[in-house]
C-alpha cells in the first residue's frame, strides 16, 4: 500500500523515527527553553554542556575507580549546595538538617565508590557533576553580567562554550566512543544493545522501532510532564517565571534572584547531559555533539522560546519533518531544507512561535 | 683474449657507474633513506601543519597529531633531517573554513616561508589551492579531493599532492572490483546496485560524479543514487530505506567513525545486514570504526561492522613488515590508546618519514641554502618513494598528484585459534579487536576517473 507515491510502511517509518529523533530534540531544545525563561537570555552553550555531561556520564560509567578522597569530595559538593540552596522545612531543628546533609554526602559519596551497578553510578555521578558544571557557568560568568546588555551575556554563552570544548579536548580528547548504556552482555560479556522492536506487516513492510530511542523519548515525556508542572505549581518554579518576567520586579518582592538564576542553569546544565547521554547511546558520544543543539534551534523557535510545551511540540515537528521529507524528497531535502522552511512559515504566520506569548510593548 | 679482457673492463666500469648513478641510500630506523650529501647539524627544520583537531574530524586527526609527534621524536633521535632537528608547527582549524584562511595568512606570512604545508581536509584543500600556489608553498594532503589537487576542471595539477589516492579513483577500484568478486568471492546473485549514503559535505560528496556512475555501469555496477546525513544524524533507516527502494544492494560510504558505524547500526535494525553489503572509501577500514560498531551486535553475535569492505592504499597494522614494526614498536612506547591505533596514526607516522625524504632530496639537489617551498615541490613531482618501508607506497610525477595504488580490504575482528572472537579487556570495559584483512593481496593501479581522466568513459 501507498501513501503518496511512497510505501506505506516506509512512511510509517519515517514517522516513527521521526518523532523519536523529535524526543530527543525536545529535550535538547527544553533546557534552552529554561535558561531563557529564567533569565532571557538564549544559551548558545548549550551543545557544549551537552558534550560535557555526556563526558562526565561516560566517566562514571566506566569501571574506572574513583579513590574515596574524590568520591567524597564530590559529594561534598552536593554537600555545599543542599546548605545553601534548599529551603528546609520549618519544623526541621538544625541538628535536623546537618543529618540530612550528612546522610545525603555519605549516601552519594558510597554510590560513586561502588562498582555493581555502574549505571546508577554514572547517573548520580553526572546529575552532580552537570549541576556542578551549571553553577560553575552561572557564577563565573553569567551573574557577573547581571545589569549589563543582553547582547553581552548571549555572547559570553558563545565563550563559555568555545572554554567548554577546550576543557573537554583536553581532559578526554576526541576520540568517538560508544555508550552502551541500553544493554544487555551477551555470551562474550560484551554489551550488546536491547534489540528493535519489529512490527510487521504495517502497509506492506516491517516498521521498526529502535529500543534505545524509545526509552529516550519515553524519558523525554516524563522529563516534560515533570517541568510543567514544576512551573505551575512549584515555589521555586513560579520564582524562575516572575524573574524571568522582570528581574527587578521579582527581587523587590523579595525572591531570591540570584538564586533563581543559579538554580536554572544547574537544571538546564542536568538536563543538557541527560539528553546528550540518551542522544549518545543511539548513536556514539561524538565531538560533533555540540552540532546538534544548532539544529535543534529552528525547534526551539518554532515552539515558542519561552514555551516548555512548545520546545517538546518543536521538537517533535522538527523530527517528523526531516524524516518524512527524507521519505518523499530524499535526504538533500528532508535533512537541510525542510525544516527551516517549517520554521519560516510557521514564523511568517505566528511570529513568537506556536506557544509563544506574545508580547505587547507600550512606547 | 683482448676484447674479451677490454669488454670486461667496460662492463665493470659501468657497473660501477651504475652504481654511483643510483640514489645512494643509508638505513634510518630500519627504513631505506636517500644518504645526505650536506650534513645539517646545528639547523632545525620546522614541519608546518594545520587542521581540524577539534570539530567533525577530530576523531580522526587526534590520531594523527600523535602519529607525528611521536615520529618527531622517533627521528630527531636517530638525526633528523641530515642533522637537522624537526621542529612542529602546529594548529587547529576546528574544522571552520575561517579559521583555516586565518591561519593560513599567518602562515605565509612566516619568514622564511614553510617548506610544505601538510593537511588533512578536502575542503581546506578546495579552499587555499589558489593561494598556496601563489605562495609557492607546496602542501602533502592526507585527503582526496580532485579539486584540490587539479581544480574545478581537473586540468591543473597544482601544489597540493595527496598520500592517498583520490575518493573518485577509490570508488571506481571499488566498483572493478566488485564486478569481478560479486558472484565469486562474495556468493551474491543478481547485478551489484550501490546506493551512496555518506556525510554531507565536501568529503561526503566526493564520490557521487558523473565519471564514477559511467565506469562503475561500464564494470556492469549500476549506481542507483545517493543519500546524505549529517554528522550528529540519530537515525538513517529512512536514507537507506530510500536506496534499498532504488534497488541498493550495496553501500558505499565516504564518512569517518560515528558516521560508518551509524549506517551499520540501522543495517542491523532493519535488519538489512546479510541483504546488504556495506563498503566505503579508505577511511571505513579503521579501528575507531570497528570499536564503534561493538555497541550493536548481529544475530550472529559479531558486531555490526564486522565484514565492511574498503579501500586499502596502504599496508596495515596487522600486516608483518618492518615499517609496521617500527610502528608498533613507538607506538608502545609512548603509552598510545587502543583507540588511536589506526590508519591517522599510521598516516601520521608515515607523513614524518615522507617529509624527512623529500627535504633530504631536495637539500642534495640545490643545498640547504637554496632550500625553498617550489624546490620542495620540484622533487615531489619526480618523487618515488616507499614510506615506511613501503607503508605507503608513493609515486607523483609532473602531472600526477594523489598515491594511486590499491587493495581491497575488509573490517573484521581478531579470531583465536578456536576461530571465537579474541575478546580483551581495556579502560575497564571488554572489546573486540578490530583487524583489517587484505581482501586483494597485490597493489593495483586505481582507475584514473577525475574529469577527463585516462579511464573516464567517453
Amino acid at each position: 500500500m501507498e501513501i503518496f507515491g511512497q510505501p506505506g510502511f516506509a512512511v510509517v517509518q519515517g514517522l516513527v523515527a521521526g518523532v523519536l529523533t523529535g524526543g530527543i530534540y525536545a529535550l535538547i531544545a527544553l533546557g534552552i527553553v529554561i535558561i531563557n525563561k529564567a533569565s532571557g537570555v538564549f544559551n548558545f552553550a548549550h551543545g557544549y554542556m551537552m558534550l560535557l555531561g555526556a563526558l562526565i556520564f561516560w566517566t562514571f560509567f566506566q569501571n574506572q575507580e574513583l579513590t574515596p578522597v574524590v568520591a567524597f569530595a564530590l559529594s561534598g559538593a552536593l554537600l555545599t549546595i543542599l546548605s545553601t540552596g534548599i529551603r528546609y522545612p520549618a519544623a526541621w531543628t538544625r541538628s535536623g538538617r546537618v543529618a540530612f546533609i550528612a546522610a545525603a554526602w555519605a549516601t552519594v559519596g558510597f554510590i560513586l565508590l561502588q562498582t555493581d551497578n555502574l549505571f546508577l553510578r554514572a547517573l548520580v555521578g553526572t546529575a552532580l557533576g552537570a549541576a556542578l558544571v551549571g553553577l560553575l557557568i552561572e557564577r563565573l560568568t553569567i551573574r557577573p553580567l547581571i545589569g549589563q546588555p543582553l547582547f553581552a551575556t548571549v555572547m559570553m554563552t558563545l565563550v563559555v562554550g568555545e572554554v567548554l570544548l577546550g576543557v573537554t579536548q583536553l581532559t578526554w580528547g576526541s576520540v568517538d566512543r560508544s555508550l552502551p548504556i541500553f544493554a544487555t552482555v551477551n555470551a562474550l560479556g560484551l554489551p550488546q544493545a536491547y534489540p528493535p522492536i519489529r512490527i510487521r506487516d504495517v502497509l506492506g513492510g516491517t516498521v521498526v522501532i529502535k529500543t534505545e530511542l524509545l526509552i529516550a523519548f519515553g524519558i523525554a515525556v516524563a522529563a516534560f510532564v515533570g517541568f510543567v508542572l514544576f512551573f505551575r505549581y512549584t515555589r521555586l518554579g513560579l520564582s524562575m517565571r516572575a524573574t524571568a518576567e522582570n528581574a527587578d520586579l521579582a527581587q523587590a518582592v523579595g525572591l531570591r534572584v540570584r538564586a533563581v538564576l543559579a538554580t536554572a542553569w544547574a537544571i538546564a546544565s542536568v538536563l543538557a547531559a541527560l539528553a546528550a547521554t540518551l542522544y549518545s547511546s543511539s548513536t556514539a558520544l561524538s565531538i560533533t555533539m555540540p552540532g546538534l543543539a544548532l539544529r535543534v534551534f529552528p525547534a526551539v523557535l518554532l515552539g515558542g522560546i519561552e514555551s516548555i510545551s512548545g520546545a517538546f511540540v518543536g521538537g517533535i515537528v522538527i523530527g517528523v519533518a526531516e524524516k518524512l521529507g527524507t521519505v518523499y524528497f530524499g535526504s538533500d531535502v528532508g535533512e537541510q531544507l525542510i525544516p527551516f522552511v517549517v520554521l519560516m512559515i510557521v514564523l511568517i504566520v505566528r511570529p513568537s512561535g506556536l506557544f509563544g506569548e506574545e508580547r505587547i510593548e507600550r512606547v | 683474449m683482448r676484447i674479451r679482457f677490454l669488454s670486461g673492463i667496460l662492463v665493470l666500469a659501468l657497473a660501477l657507474m651504475a652504481l654511483n648513478a643510483a640514489p645512494a641510500a643509508l638505513a634510518q630506523g630500519g627504513m631505506m633513506r636517500t644518504e645526505c650529501k650536506e650534513d645539517l647539524t646545528g639547523k632545525t627544520i620546522t614541519l608546518h601543519t594545520f587542521g581540524d583537531l577539534s570539530g567533525p574530524f577530530a576523531p580522526i586527526t587526534q590520531p594523527l597529531a600523535a602519529g607525528f609527534a611521536d615520529a618527531i621524536k622517533y627521528y630527531n633521535e636517530k638525526g633528523g633531517i641530515c642533522g637537522a632537528k624537526i621542529a612542529l608547527q602546529q594548529d587547529d582549524t576546528a574544522g571552520r573554513q575561517e579559521q583555516t584562511q586565518s591561519l593560513y595568512q599567518r602562515y605565509r606570512a612566516f619568514d622564511p616561508k614553510p617548506l610544505m604545508l601538510l593537511l588533512y581536509s578536502s575542503a581546506d584543500a578546495e579552499l587555499l589551492r589558489e593561494q598556496v600556489a601563489e605562495d609557492q608553498i607546496p602542501v602533502f594532503l592526507f585527503a582526496g579531493s580532485t579539486i584540490g589537487l587539479y581544480g574545478e576542471k581537473a586540468d591543473k595539477p597544482g601544489w597540493i599532492f595527496a598520500g592517498i589516492p583520490l575518493y573518485t579513483d577509490q570508488f571506481g577500484a571499488f566498483c572493478r572490483w566488485l564486478s569481478k568478486a560479486w558472484t565469486t568471492e562474495l556468493g551474491r546473485s543478481g547485478k551489484p546496485k550501490i546506493g551512496h549514503l555518506s556525510w554531507e559535505g565536501a568529503f561526503g560528496r566526493s564520490t557521487e560524479t558523473p565519471e564514477t556512475t559511467a565506469y562503475c555501469a561500464a564494470q556492469g555496477v549500476e549506481v542507483v543514487g545517493g543519500e546524505y546525513f549529517l554528522p550528529t544524524a540519530t537515525d538513517v533507516t529512512a536514507q537507506i530505506n530510500n536506496l534499498v527502494k532504488k534497488g541498493a544492494n550495496v553501500l558505499f560510504t565516504t564518512s569517518l567513525a560515528s558516521g560508518t558505524a551509524l549506517i551499520a547500526r540501522d543495517l542491523v535494525t532493519l535488519g538489512l545486514e546479510d541483504e546488504i553489503l556495506l563498503s566505503g572509501v579508505n577511511w571505513v577500514l579503521d579501528s575507531s570504526v570497528g570499536l564503534l560498531g561493538q555497541a550493536t551486535l548481529k544475530p550472529d553475535g559479531l558486531p555490526s561492522t564486522d565484514n565492511i569492505y574498503g579501500i586499502l592504499p596502504y599496508v596495515w597494522w596487522d600486516e608483518q613488515t618492518e615499517g609496521i614494526k617500527l610502528v608498533q614498536e613507538q607506538f608502545t612506547a609512548n603509552q598510545r590508546p587502543l583507540t588511536a591505533r589506526g590508519i591517522a596514526y599510521l598516516a601520521g607516522f608515515g607523513a614524518v618519514d615522507t617529509y624527512i625524504e623529500l627535504i633530504t632530496r631536495t637539500v642534495n639537489r640545490v643545498g640547504f641554502a637554496k632550500l625553498s617551498g617550489a624546490e620542495v615541490k620540484k622533487t615531489f613531482e619526480n618523487f618515488q618513494y616507499e614510506a615506511l618501508g613501503g607503508v605507503f607506497k608513493y609515486n607523483f610525477t609532473e602531472t600526477v598528484r594523489a598515491q594511486n595504488q590499491v587493495r581491497i580490504g575488509r573490517l573484521t575482528y581478531a579470531r583465536g585459534a578456536d576461530g571465537k572472537p579474541v575478546v580483551v579487556e581495556a579502560g575497564g570495559r571488554k572489546l573486540l579487536v578490530p583487524v583489517v584483512v587484505p581482501v586483494t593481496k597485490e597493489f593495483e593501479t586505481a582507475p584514473d576517473l577525475k574529469p577527463g581522466g585516462a579511464d573516464v568513459v567517453k
